[in-house]
């Protein structure tokens, strides 16, 4: 024990090497809680998981502490230490409001702590620069030459620079200057995008997403620039007509360009210009051999112009850190859930319906004896008045599920599989309607209780381009969509959720959560994502309303969309399931104030639908297990 | 080379546009097959049944034709079990089978009623009717390729009959569906040219061949395309019905610039064949007018393939040939309107020989460049000019005032109007009330809505003039006079009453109100709408609602 100690108060000597093994900790299990393995964990990863953050977050406070109480320290350190408690503290915010499922709260954490993220690295950046341009001022006021001297100190560290981080604004500065701003960022634009496409193979801009990367256009559509690009260039015949287009013109356009520089050049000089200043010299291209200041670092780099020198790099520096921050989270967030699969529970079960037993419970009365002579009148009660109580039970007559297999399940899953609830993010309108504890998370509680299957202990949500994470024969059964205003689907998300529901025989439970409006939107995406198949009333007696509980009526809450299910089918299989009253309110807590026996049928519906889906996924899996 | 097969690519793909938007256009008028004929029964067959069949049967009928299912259902099943060797029983299981459908049981429909029908009585009429009412349960329950199948085994089984056209039909509906063109057209072809047409069929033949010819004129197919439309019209009315075809394809083609050429060239052979149709005889009216027609049609087709000047010079033909009348001037007014030429419009209607539609026309053109005064003018003359009928023109031009904003002057009008008209006092009160109500006049437009008599319209119109007075009390009170009096816009007026209380402040009443529409019309479209109010505004799931679909 007092050897542990030992060691303990030995560390405590060397906070740098504790703070970066933790770190390195925290960096792992966070990319494995948000990349690798996303999703509830078995106990040891979960544990692990607490251990690191929690270490992580501690060491986080004592840096904190020392912070505050060294406030006569460097204030850089100072902010460093208190930037990098923000990052922890957030991140820890996130994992456990996660990991109590407070999905709403876990929403707006991330974005709020993204916002602030971007605010604190934007600091960081303004104080970079800045303090970089002084300490070239300085070099430059106390050296002889500075342009030698500047070209040296940024030889290095320059281009590289630039090239990474420069590029969007200087392409856009460089096009300010020009009379045809258009054509010359395509003359800027084109040359990379060809150097692209013949030093970069595509499948590792699919690899890392950047490919899915999308932005909103107008009409709801939503426009991906480079998997257009990428789908352009693959056609070898692009590559000729870059040639053409860019070359010729280019070559011209260059020439055109020199030529007015020169003579700008020698129009500025004769009116103001200052012939020792290393930035004139270079506009009137008069260097002589000496090294054009290619630092941007440094404020008198060639590319800030002549005026406003200090105002361009503070916006270049904005743009680009901007560009940075905005492709780093892109590409991180493109990460999330490469390798997510989706198990059924393993097991088998009969597609019967579940038996309602009725229980004939004789209840005797009381026999009065009566005296007829009494003088008191009352009314007697006849003698063989014996009520009958019948008591309804569900009795579970067989397994629920689908195939051979011990325990109720489905014979395509796995011992680790469970059923989860999966419902769909989509833009313009609230996916999140009753999401959640005390909402749908309910419905699947019950679906464990009514059907004895495995299931997770949180309902959880992707988005649409999220299904192409899941490979085939490892996607989920069945994904919920429910709302009450637009659905707004990319051309890309109409595509994945086609593959989702044909090649990966899926399916989707839609769910009028509020207006006529909602009702309107699910068609027309249907409209878009099967344009061959036309919706049809979901019959009463169809397998989805029989089995394993027979569903008389349609149960609703409010006729939001109709009073009748619809449903899109496909080779016999039902790929969508359409309700149009609300279910999902049923589920959750209050059950809308709807009667017992409508909410008690809409758990019935809700078992039923979640029951077909994975039972028609369990016979497709096993169909293609005989195929091979 | 590499242009041209770019060309052919554009080419391609735009045909295969004009396919879809074809597609689209025929699955708007294809009508769904009636089957109404084949679940009826022949006299010759009620003759045969005896009296206490005759009586169950009808009491059956009765609620088949009230639309109580569930009733009819257990009546026909009564009829079966009974009488299960007469002559109706397997029309009775052929009745029951459609009462399971209706119930939505459209699995049991087939397998336990089309089916039964199908193996115990092979030879009955209903067994036809059954067949085909496979495919058609299979088509409404989503299962297409059987659907299909069915549908193949009735036209192969009885080609000859009614339920082989209706089959054929379905097929082209899951056609267009599955954006089958080919399918399309070859069952347009055999509905168009291979069917016999009876009373039944007619109209689905009739349709096939309009389908038929609209998708060959899109095609630039103008010879086939005439060929679909001989085989239903002759004489002047298939001109009629070619010139009606050509339209959409002309203007179509013609409107895309790649597809220019194309369209012209369709519009050209359809001028031509319409000049072939021209009649030479022009002896009597009737000729000289169906002769005229030919050239206005011939005109039109210039027009739609965006050809103004022949279209400008078939009218000068027309004139010179015909002479001139209100009709040619009004159809060659029409089309400067259309161009935004409005002078030349009106110098055509200044040629009217009727000069009261002349100064209507010309009102409407003024109206169209918003310059009211001389419109209104025009519609003045027409006062002078139509003694018999002034005040409709001073109705007119009460609402030109009325649609520019100018209430004051509207209201004058009908004021005058009021008390010189007063068979029609009622329309002008009405005016009256809703021109104040425009204006945001409102304590003076419920005054006048107070007098109309048309409840419970003017009721509304008054509480929600109150609502905008911030007359909480009085709307609230007009809404439950709706809903007493008028039982079918009860659901409007409390979800109306919850909107009010939530304007005045009242909250919890507000609540509860919404949360009473849910109760008391759970299925009426008013409940979503309290119900989803309730969510967004209150964040309040209890709604105190649901229901079940009953049958």
């Amino acid at each position: 024990m007092n050897q542990f100690l030992a060691r303990l108060m030995t560390l405590r000597q060397r906070p740098v090497l504790v703070t970066v093994v933790v770190a390195a900790l925290w960096g792992l299990a966070s990319a494995d809680w948000l990349w690798f393995r996303p999703g509830s964990p078995g106990v040891i990863t979960a544990v692990l998981r607490w251990g690191a953050f929690l270490a992580a977050t501690g060491l986080a406070v004592m840096w904190t502490r020392w912070a505050i109480w060294h406030g006569s320290a460097d204030p850089v350190r100072r902010s460093a230490v208190f930037s990098a408690t923000f990052v922890v503290g957030w991140q820890m915010s996130v994992f456990v409001s996660d990991a109590m499922a407070w999905h709403v709260v876990t929403t707006q954490l991330a974005r709020a702590g993204t916002v602030l993220l971007f605010l604190v690295g934007l600091m960081w950046v303004v104080y970079g620069v800045e303090m970089a341009s002084q300490f070239y001022d300085r070099l430059r006021k106390s050296s002889g030459d500075p342009v030698e001297q500047a070209a040296d100190l940024g030889g290095l560290l320059g281009p590289l620079t630039l090239w990474a981080l420069l590029f969007p604004p200087g392409v856009i500065f460089w096009s300010r200057r020009q009379r045809h701003p258009l054509r010359w960022v395509a003359l800027g634009l084109l040359p990379w995008a060809s150097l692209h496409f013949l030093c970069f193979p595509h499948w590792l801009d699919q690899l890392i997403g950047i490919a899915r990367w999308s932005i909103a256009g107008g009409n709801g559509e939503r426009i991906y620039p480079v998997a257009d690009y990428l789908g352009a260039v693959d056609d070898g015949r692009w590559l000729v007509g870059i040639g053409c287009l860019l070359v010729v013109p280019a070559a011209w356009s260059f020439w055109g360009w020199d030529r007015r520089r020169r003579i700008a050049a020698d129009t500025f000089d004769q009116l103001c210009g200052t012939p020792g200043d290393p930035v004139d010299r270079w506009w009137r291209n008069d260097l002589d051999g000496t090294a054009y200041n290619w630092n941007p670092l440094d404020q008198n780099a060639w590319y800030y112009g002549q005026h406003s020198r200090k105002l361009n790099q503070s916006v270049a520096a904005l743009v680009s850190y901007s560009f940075a921050f905005a492709l780093t989270f892109l590409l991180l967030g493109q990460l999330g859930g490469c390798s997510e699969i989706y198990e059924m529970p393993a097991g088998g079960g009969e597609q019967q319906q579940i038996v309602q037993q009725v229980k004939v419970q004789k209840v005797i009365k009381r026999k009065y004896i009566v005296n007829p002579f009494s003088a008191i009148l009352f009314q007697v009660p006849p003698i063989d008045d014996i009520k009958l109580q019948l008591t309804e039970l569900t009795h579970h007559a067989y397994k629920v599920g689908y195939g051979q297999g011990k325990g109720a399940g489905y014979a395509g899953g796995t011992n680790l599989g469970k059923v989860r609830f999966i419902r769909l993010e989509y833009s313009g309108g609230d996916w999140d309607q009753d999401f959640g504890i005390g909402a749908d998370l309910n419905m699947l509680i019950e679906y464990n209780v009514r059907t004895q299957q495995k299931v997770h202990n949180k309902t959880e949500s992707r988005t649409v381009s999220q299904l192409n994470n899941f490979p085939i024969g490892k996607s989920p059964p069945m994904v919920y969509l429910t709302g009450q205003k637009s659905i707004s689907l990319s051309q890309n998300e109409v595509k994945a959720l086609r593959t989702y529901l044909n090649e990966k025989h899926g399916m989707i439970f839609g769910d009028n959560g509020g207006s006529g409006h909602f009702h309107n939107q699910f068609m027309a995406m249907m409209r878009r994502v099967l344009p061959t198949i036309d919706p049809v009333p979901v019959p009463l007696d169809d397998v989805i309303h029989r089995i394993p509980y027979q569903i008389p009526f349609l149960p609703y809450v409010a006729p939001h969309g109709g009073q009748v299910a619809l449903g899109w089918k496909v080779d016999g299989r039902w790929v969508c399931y359409y309700h149009p009253g609300d279910i999902g309110d049923a589920w959750a807590d209050g059950h809308a104030g709807v009667k017992p026996e409508i909410y008690e049928y809409c758990y019935q519906l809700g078992t039923n639908v979640i029951n077909y889906s994975h039972a028609e996924y369990s016979k497709w899996l096993e169909a293609r297990k005989q195929k091979k | 080379m590499a242009r041209s097969t770019q060309t052919k690519e554009v080419t391609v793909l735009t045909s295969r546009r004009l396919v879809v938007a074809l597609v689209v256009l025929a699955a708007a008028i294809t009508p769904s097959a009636s089957a109404a004929r084949l679940d009826q029964m022949s006299l010759d067959r009620w003759k045969k049944l005896r009296e206490v069949e005759r009586y169950q049967l009808k009491i059956a009928e009765k609620y088949f034709g009230e639309k109580k299912w569930k009733v009819a259902l257990a009546e026909y099943e009564k009829y079966l079990t009974l009488y299960e060797d007469s002559e109706a029983a397997p029309y009775s299981q052929l009745k029951w089978s459609l009462c399971q459908r209706e119930l939505r049981k459209l699995n049991t429909a087939i397998k336990e009623g089309f089916q039964s029908v199908l193996d115990y009585w092979p030879e009955s009429p209903e067994a036809t009717a059954s067949m085909y009412f496979i495919g058609q349960t299979y088509k409404n329950m989503g299962e297409i390729r059987r659907a299909k199948k069915a549908y193949k085994e009735v036209i192969a089984t009885y080609p000859k009959h009614l339920v082989a056209v209706y089959a054929i039909n379905d097929l082209i509906a899951i056609a267009t569906t599955q954006k089958d063109t080919k399918t399309r057209v070859d069952l347009w072809k055999t509905l168009a040219f291979d069917i016999k047409r009876t009373r039944e069929t007619a109209s689905i033949c009739r349709n096939a061949s309009k389908n038929l010819a609209s998708f060959q004129f899109y095609s630039v197919a103008f010879d086939e395309g005439v060929k679909a439309l001989e085989t239903t019209w002759k004489e002047q009315s298939l001109t009629s019905q070619v010139v009606a075809h050509l339209h959409s394809p002309v203007r179509t083609l013609c409107g895309d610039q790649k597809q220019q050429a194309r369209g012209l060239r369709l519009a050209d052979q359809g001028v031509a064949w319409v000049r072939q149709q021209v009649p030479s005889e022009r002896v009597t009216d009737e000729q000289k007018a169906a002769a005229r027609q030919h050239f206005y049609w011939i005109a039109d087709l210039y027009q739609s393939s965006g050809r103004d000047k022949k279209f400008e010079a078939t009218y000068a033909e027309i004139q010179k040939v015909f002479g001139t009348d209100d009709d040619l001037l009004g159809r060659l007014a029409g089309f400067y309107r259309g161009k935004g030429r409005y002078v030349d419009a009106r110098a055509c209607y200044s040629r009217f020989e009727n000069r009261i539609n002349g100064n209507s026309g010309i009102a409407e053109t003024y109206y169209a460049e918003k310059k009211i005064e001389p419109c209104v003018m025009a519609y003045r003359r027409n006062v002078a000019l139509d003694t018999k009928n002034p005040n409709q023109w001073h109705s007119t031009i009460a609402g030109t005032y009325r649609a520019v904003g100018q209430y004051d002057k509207a209201i004058a009008i009908y004021q005058e109007l009021l008390k010189a008209d007063l068979k029609n006092t009622q329309t002008w009160l009405w005016n009256i009330a809703t021109t104040y109500r425009d204006w945001r006049k409102d304590k003076e437009a419920i005054g006048f809505f107070r007098q109309c008599t048309n409840f419970p319209s003017n009721y509304s119109e008054m509480a929600m003039c109150h609502r905008r007075l911030k007359q909480y009390k009085e709307a609230v009170t007009l809404y439950n006079q709706i809903i007493g009096g008028a039982p079918g816009s009860a659901p409007w007026a409390l979800l109306q009453i919850g909107y009010t209380r939530e304007s005045a402040g009242q909250k919890e009443q507000a609540i509860k109100t919404f949360q009473q529409v849910c109760k008391r019309f759970p299925k009426k479209g008013e409940a979503s709408r309290a119900h989803a109010h309730l969510q967004n505004k209150y964040k309040i799931s209890v709604t105190l609602g649901g229901g079940k679909k009953d049958n």
